[in-house]
């Protein structure tokens, strides 16, 4: 049923409404356990209409809530409903943190230093491709069967792994790789342009200070910005 | 039928992030190269999604937020240059042309993913009357639709856009040799932008934690 569940939960975001959010994927990935659970007709009808309210939260953890509910569904539903409505926001305000604003960045960091490092059109591609997988769907799975062995407690073991760190040290990495990745490039590919040398460090540092001014700059105002000036300076 | 199999292929790779598992496979600097493969220029792919995987390094998007498609962007983006770079003796020129015209592009696709997501809200009513009639197939049925939709959506959209590639022949011929050479210096210095948000952001944390730490 786990691994049904898992397998379902990957298509979790299919069908994302802007009105309750991933309310059908969850309720589709969960189904083949609420027939289990409710063998009689209106018992699983009104478990149905339950899990069509609101609902959403990062798709990485939402294997969290699919354990608790296989555990407690039965027992009492009603927690369930509020764990879903009461933890569903900051776990997903969680997984972008560790997942989409650290993780990700930081091996597409490592994939970009490897593709100037070696010149090769593929590796960092399949570097990028099986150092995010390996971390996240792993733990994907470990999220359904854990929270449905412990229940609630799972936010507690959640609690004692210091997630704080683990962001820093992904950072760290992402910084050393993106120090790194600024050496190979000047080194490897503006070697001869001492003015472009100076340009790039130039750029770096002043998108750097724009973030401080502005921290909703758009990345397509910059890009476009950029182009611009290189074909003004070019001209001058 | 070469055309078909690489919108085909191109609308698969727009699921992931989407649809189907988030495995990364639609970041620009898995699919840049994947494009580039099969296109015949794995380079020129990786050179492109190098780009925009920096520039947007951090961006996210949440919800109905209105950022580029940095997926359709790099999938146009590669074919539009292997397709035109024969046009012209600078390709970092052409790379970077076909990203101008590219990018803006690829909102219609984001704007378009907003409109499905609104879309899909109808299917909160038509479940809770099927389960009202004891039907409980309306469920799984949603998610197949949704996922049909959201393949022709894209599908229709890679037909429509890719062979516009012509157009930047067009406007190659507008280009003077100090605006190209003005687009190849762009091109050796866009990383940086990438490489500044990116630092500055994680940066940020790092300060904080040792200024708490200490």
């Amino acid at each position: 049923m786990i691994l049904k569940i898992f397998l379902r939960l990957l298509l979790s975001q299919a069908v994302w409404n802007i009105e309750k959010m991933q309310n059908i994927g969850f309720l589709w990935s969960v189904l083949p356990a609420l027939k289990k659970i409710y063998p009689e007709r209106n018992a699983l009808k009104n478990a149905v209409k339950r899990n069509l309210d609101y609902f959403n939260t990062h798709p990485y953890f939402i294997g969290i809530f699919a354990g608790i509910m296989l555990l407690w569904e039965e027992k009492n539903y009603e927690l369930v409903q509020k764990v879903k409505i009461s933890y569903g926001g900051p776990m997903a305000a969680l997984g972008t943190h560790i997942f989409w604003s650290t993780l990700r960045p930081a091996a597409g960091m490592l994939a970009i230093l490897i593709a100037w490092l070696k010149g090769d059109a593929y590796l960092p591609a399949i570097v990028f491709f099986i150092l995010y997988n390996l971390f996240h769907l792993p733990l994907r799975y470990y999220f359904i069967a854990e929270s449905s062995r412990s229940g609630l407690n799972f936010f507690y073991i959640l609690k004692r792994i210091n997630i704080n760190k683990l962001i820093w040290y992904l950072q760290l990495l992402g910084v050393f790789t993106a120090f790194s990745a600024v050496v190979c490039y000047l080194r490897y590919y503006l070697v001869d342009d001492i003015v472009l040398i100076h340009a790039f460090i130039f750029v770096i540092v002043a998108t750097a200070i724009l973030h401080l001014f502005f921290k909703s700059i758009s990345g397509l105002k910059i890009f476009y910005a950029v182009i611009a000036i290189s074909i003004v300076l070019n001209y001058l | 039928m070469e055309h078909i199999y690489i919108v085909l292929i191109s609308t698969v790779i727009t699921m992931d992030s989407v649809i189907f598992g988030q495995f990364g496979f639609s970041r620009p600097i898995v699919c840049g190269p994947i494009m580039g493969y099969i296109l015949g220029d794995p380079m020129l792919g990786l050179n492109i999604g190098i780009i925009l995987e920096l520039v947007w390094i951090n961006t996210i998007p949440i919800g109905t937020t209105l950022v580029p498609d940095v997926t359709a962007a790099t999938i146009i983006g590669t074919y539009w240059a292997v397709k035109t770079k024969s046009m012209s003796a600078t390709p970092e020129a052409i790379v970077v042309l076909a990203l101008i015209f590219a990018l803006p592009l690829s909102f219609v696709y984001r704007k378009s993913d907003i409109f499905h997501r609104k879309l899909n809200s109808l299917w909160n009513r038509r479940i809770e009357d099927a389960v009202e009639k004891d039907s409980f197939c309306m469920i799984g049925l949603s998610v197949g639709l949704s996922m049909a939709i959201f393949f022709l959506k894209n599908f229709l959209l890679f037909l429509i856009s890719l062979p516009l590639y012509r157009y930047l022949f067009y406007a190659n011929s507008f280009l003077n040799k100090d605006i190209i050479d003005g687009l190849v210096v762009s091109y050796r210095i866009l990383p940086a932008v990438g490489i500044g948000v990116f630092l500055f952001n994680f940066y940020d944390s790092i300060v904080k934690l040792i200024y708490k730490k200490i």
